[in-house]
């Protein structure tokens, strides 16, 4: 057992959690090999996978008060992926009952769960419990973690936390003095009594595009803020017929054959975005066929057709958005949220809407994320500072100076065109071959080098100049705009992440330091 | 749509793709562009072919190609292009750095005899029925999403004359012999479904060729419309490292 107090850090007030509660007395000390932060997708995987390995020093630390991630912080009506279920869940936990080609929120949050469950997971698992602090003790080559259930040391951290997690709601003047229901979209208020009234909802991304349909059934006015419009191709709205669901369950082979072809057919959507010119015609004139066979107002089919290129913002999957927008008492406002008066929307077009509710769906803070400021590396680097030019990381995953640490869905670990949960099990396995080899040569710090970091970084630089994010005219959550980066997507082929990022390889490791003698 | 030796883009290493019966660079839409983000991709003219073109006369469009690049390309070959591009890399060892072959056979089919056979027939009193017809051999019922009408015209009629022609009436010697001299290393891509060259005969070019490994995607014979990025996904793997797996080796199909 290791003393908290040996590292000697005082708490920077500067990076202390505004939120943090009350802290009970500290508890001794509890130390695990791995510590996972964030119990969605990607903390649960490296559970099940820890698990099956017979490794059971490890915890996940979620301040939440249960597994899903994002599918338990949107429950918003209407709320279902945009990636094929049986492509969008785990590879080695396929699952015959998936209810259709895109399954609602509620039944991807119970899968998780039921994973969670099923392979043991969830005696490791610390429910609401925040992670307010994260540094690197030199001296005894391990990770401190200061938590709302107190202190705890690991040999390895996983930041699992996710990248859209913290809503972002637009700062606009007049918006405490807003008398009626308000709340964002991933904060559903399930108590707010929403029928018969007018509601307001800002935002036209993919949270919005699946909250307007069914907002539209119960208000008598709808009115959505749109700064700009989305391109929308048509949903396979198919459920899976009883006899399908049985040849799942009795064939796993024809699961991976379905799996296979959802991601390799989802993988030629790639060309799209890497500005190919025939794959970016074919795709926009999809989608703008879309909007013409669904709305047929000319006014109105204007204020919808985007203004930059296809795949530059999210290529969003919708069959009831259209009609939804083009019924009489549902107004499309082409234009953002400027202020508001009492209980009137004011438009930055001077259009103004008067409204008894109103429903973020503006998205969240993803080009800095906040574990950056509560994680501290050697010599008390914080990560965000090392993340100041934009979030980089060697293999998307380790950073240099920031040893035995690894971030998944973090700098360029997503995509645009595919399952994310693909690359997570691709930087699962990058992790799992660093802890095996790590345990190989006696617990062995691992710190990656700056350069390979730097190359890395120039790599997807490169990769990402041709792409339609930094090409297309657009403004969007996966560039960061403090320095124009793509940091948030990697610029290729899902394929590709894992071809070169999924095998672990201690090259471009520091070699091991000499012991330090612990301080007198 | 010209076929003329084009380039997609600069870098390395050096790749020359050979179209299949189509003749058309467009069989490379998907793959050429993509291959073409890292590396020089040029395609190998099948233009203005005589009525009954022999493998030779296709081995040297596909030496135009690799002349037009200075260092020794990896080759890529499709449906009979991969049989073109076996010659080559056969007759030529030292002008190709690897090989590809994606749906290629050592003997041509009784069923691809017959389509051919029913392609002279058809071609000029029928094209339509006989592009629904050809459709339907080329994609696999999984695929159909994808399935495209191929184009009848002069040139694929001569492709198609040739690729129904056993090697030997047109080679020097039969491609089982020549297969052996082929040194490059060698992936050899089969479709599950391939009514065309079949996967037997596929198969049969991996066994024939010393330096080669096989791998099969769930497609029929047109597996670039069908499973264009899975393609790309092998072609990566194998040209980022030919030799990672050993010669005669089986991989299996992608688990993503």
């Amino acid at each position: 057992m290791i003393d908290p107090t040996a590292s000697g850090a005082a708490p920077d007030p500067a990076t202390a959690p505004r939120s943090a509660r009350g802290t009970a007395p500290a508890p001794p000390v509890a130390h695990v090999r791995v510590a996972v932060i964030g119990a969605g997708f990607a903390g649960v995987g490296l559970g099940i996978r820890l698990q099956r390995q017979g490794e059971s020093s490890y915890l996940v630390f979620e301040r939440g008060s249960g597994v899903g991630g994002t599918w338990r912080d949107n429950s918003y009506p209407g709320v279902a992926c945009d990636v094929p279920s049986h492509l969008y869940c785990y590879s080695f936990r396929p699952n015959p009952d998936w209810s259709g080609v895109f399954a609602p929120g509620a039944e991807i949050r119970r899968y998780i769960e039921t994973a969670a469950r099923e392979e043991g997971v969830l005696p490791h698992l610390l429910t609401d419990t925040e992670v307010f602090g994260l540094d690197w003790d030199e001296n005894a080559a391990l990770w401190r973690l200061d938590t709302t259930r107190g202190a705890f040391t690991a040999d390895a951290v996983v930041l699992a936390a996710g990248r859209l997690t913290e809503p972002r709601i637009p700062d606009v003047p007049g918006i405490e003095g807003f008398d009626g229901p308000m709340f964002h979209s991933a904060r559903w208020d399930h108590t707010a009594e929403l029928a018969g009234k007018r509601i307001a909802v800002v935002g036209s991304g993919a949270s919005a595009i699946q909250i307007v349909p069914q907002l539209a059934a119960v208000a008598s006015e709808l009115v959505v803020m749109q700064r700009s419009a989305p391109y929308i191709i048509p949903r396979d709205t198919r459920v899976y017929s009883a006899a399908e669901r049985s040849l799942f369950a009795r064939d796993p082979e024809e699961l991976e054959r379905v799996r296979s072809r959802l991601f390799w057919k989802a993988e030629e959507a790639f060309a799209q975005r890497a500005g190919d010119a025939d794959a970016t015609a074919a795709a926009r004139s999809r989608a703008l066929a879309h909007l013409e066979a669904q709305v047929s107002d000319p006014g109105l089919r204007a204020k919808l057709t985007p203004d930059y290129e296809i795949g530059c913002k999210r290529v969003l999957i919708s069959s009831d958005y259209y009609p939804a927008v083009a019924e009489p008492h549902v107004t499309v406002e082409p234009s953002a949220l400027a202020g508001i008066r009492g209980n009137t929307l004011v438009a930055r077009n001077g259009g103004e809407h008067e409204v008894d509710a109103l429903v973020f769906a503006t998205g969240f803070h993803s080009a800095e994320q906040p574990y950056a400021r509560l994680t501290r590396g050697r010599d008390g680097q914080l990560l965000a500072d090392h993340w100041a030019g934009g979030m980089t990381a060697f293999a998307s995953t380790v950073m240099a100076g920031f040893p035995n640490l690894f971030v998944v869905n973090g700098p360029n670990g997503g995509l645009g065109h595919n399952s994310a949960v693909y690359m997570i099990e691709a930087q699962i396995d990058y992790i799992l071959g660093a802890l095996r080899y790590s345990a190989a040569n006696d617990g062995l710090v691992l710190s990656v080098t700056a350069e390979a970091e730097q190359e890395y970084t120039r790599t997807v630089d490169e990769l990402s100049a041709s792409t339609v994010w930094l090409t297309g005219g657009c403004n969007s959550w996966y560039v960061d705009a403090r320095n124009g980066r793509l940091t948030l997507l990697w610029p290729d082929f899902a394929h590709s992440f894992r071809a070169r990022n999924a095998d672990f390889s201690p090259a471009v490791f520091d070699p091991p330091r000499p012991v330090a003698s612990p301080p007198a | 749509m010209t076929t003329d030796a084009r380039t997609e883009s600069d870098g390395d290493p050096r790749v020359v793709v050979v179209p299949g019966l189509s003749g058309d660079a467009a069989d490379f839409s998907f793959l050429g562009p993509m291959l073409g983000r890292r590396r020089t991709v040029t395609t190998a003219s099948f233009d203005d072919l005589p009525t009954t073109p022999t493998v030779a006369e296709l081995t040297t469009r596909i030496g135009a190609a690799a002349n037009a690049t200075t260092t020794p390309p990896a080759l890529i070959g499709y449906s009979v292009g991969a049989v073109a591009a076996a010659v080559f890399a056969a007759e030529h060892p030292e002008r190709v750095s690897a090989l590809v072959l994606i749906a290629g056979w050592l003997s041509p089919s009784p069923k691809l005899i017959a389509l051919a056979s029913l392609w002279q027939r058809l071609a000029h009193s029928d094209p339509d029925a006989l592009a629904e017809v050809q459709r339907s051999a080329l994609y696999s019922a999984e695929g159909w999403d994808s399935a495209a009408l191929p184009r009848i015209d002069e040139r694929s009629a001569a492709l198609v004359r040739l690729a129904a022609t056993p090697s030997r009436a047109s080679a020097p010697v039969d491609l089982a012999t020549l297969a052996t001299r082929i040194t490059a290393p060698t992936l050899v891509i089969g479709c599950a479904h391939d009514e065309i060259a079949t996967a037997r005969e596929t198969r049969l070019l991996f066994a024939a060729i010393p330096d080669a490994r096989y791998t099969e995607v769930e497609s029929g014979h047109g597996v670039l419309r069908e499973r264009p990025a899975e393609v790309l996904g092998l072609v990566d793997g194998f040209l980022a490292e030919p030799r990672r797996h050993p010669a005669g080796a089986i991989l299996g199909r992608s688990r993503p």
